[in-house]
């Protein structure tokens, strides 16, 4: 299937794009929390894979590549989106644009039964605050259920790396689950 | 004591709520959506690759080397004209002032008088 990609097989990019739609959208999602927005970036990675197809070696697994391009173009989104915030909060400051701009006040994943919807919606919100590495390692981990093993070869790290990634992000999340706790209790 | 427990107790509630978590589902006709945005970005790119064109340093090199080029084969084309005009319409000058000696059309001055006197 690769080769017939390389070759620019359209039949061969829409099996790709059927079989791993599910896989990149639901890393996004995770990683973005906003679902027209990691419909944008699911499609980036696709686009991102046919453009850049030839250079796939085949030392990984394609779902791996497709992993890592998916986190990049996650990362690059949000990073860019901070930066417009920043950038419309001092434009706020000058009185050019009054508008004041939120994101949706609580995200939902869809794949979390009805009864924990509450409680998962509080995580995600936590989860928002963590570091990169922290966030990736902790999506990939718990919402696409890869192993750590798979959550290093994706992320390029140790084993060890990711386990003190979980580690830290887990502790990272007590904390602001606590202090949340403390506040609304 | 007890509502230490509560807290920590509600922390990890929280923290497996995700557990079991499904995977979730790219939305209905999403490759039909993606091969129109790929349309889309490949017809811009063409429209811009075409564009690109003028910008190029050879386009503009060209096109003021054509200017030049124009302009010293008109420039070349006028001088080749006066030269090879009749000795009649380059004498052209003798004749007008004969034509207004004819018609007394000389503007009549001051100095004119003084100079006769």
């Amino acid at each position: 299937m690769i080769q017939q990609l390389q070759l620019g097989v359209e039949q061969a990019f829409a099996q790709v794009v059927e079989e791993y739609q599910h896989l990149v959208y639901n890393t996004v999602l995770g990683m973005l929390q906003n679902r027209e927005e990691a419909e944008d970036v699911a499609q980036e990675v696709f686009i991102q894979m046919f453009q850049s197809i030839n250079q796939f070696k085949g030392e990984s697994k394609l779902s791996t590549w497709l992993y890592r391009i998916a986190i990049t173009k996650s990362l690059d989104w949000q990073r860019r989106k901070n930066r417009k915030k920043r950038f419309a909060f001092i434009e706020g400051l000058f009185g050019a644009d009054d508008t004041v701009k939120h994101d949706p006040p609580e995200f939902n994943h869809p794949g979390v039964a009805m009864e924990n919807k509450e409680k998962s919606a509080l995580l995600f919100k936590a989860i928002k605050g963590l570091p990169e590495n922290q966030k990736t390692a902790f999506i990939l981990n718990k919402v696409e259920g890869l192993s750590y093993d798979e959550v290093a070869t994706v992320m390029q790290v140790t084993q060890a790396s990711v386990e003190a990634f979980l580690h830290r992000a887990k502790q990272n999340l007590r904390k602001e689950l606590g202090d949340y706790y403390n506040k609304n209790k | 004591m007890d509502n230490l427990y509560k807290k920590e107790q509600e922390i990890e509630n929280i923290l497996n709520s995700i557990e079991g978590i499904a995977r979730a589902e790219a939305p209905p006709f999403f490759y039909t959506r993606l091969q129109a945005r790929m349309q889309k970005q490949e017809e811009s790119s063409l429209v811009n690759r075409f564009l690109g064109l003028f910008v190029q340093p050879v386009f503009a090199v060209a096109t003021l080397s054509l200017f030049i080029v124009l302009n010293l084969a008109t420039l070349n084309s006028v001088l080749k004209e006066k030269k090879e005009m009749p000795k009649s319409q380059v004498s052209s000058d003798a004749s007008l002032q004969s034509f207004a000696k004819d018609y007394d059309l000389s503007v009549p001055t001051l100095y004119g008088d003084t100079k006769n006197n």
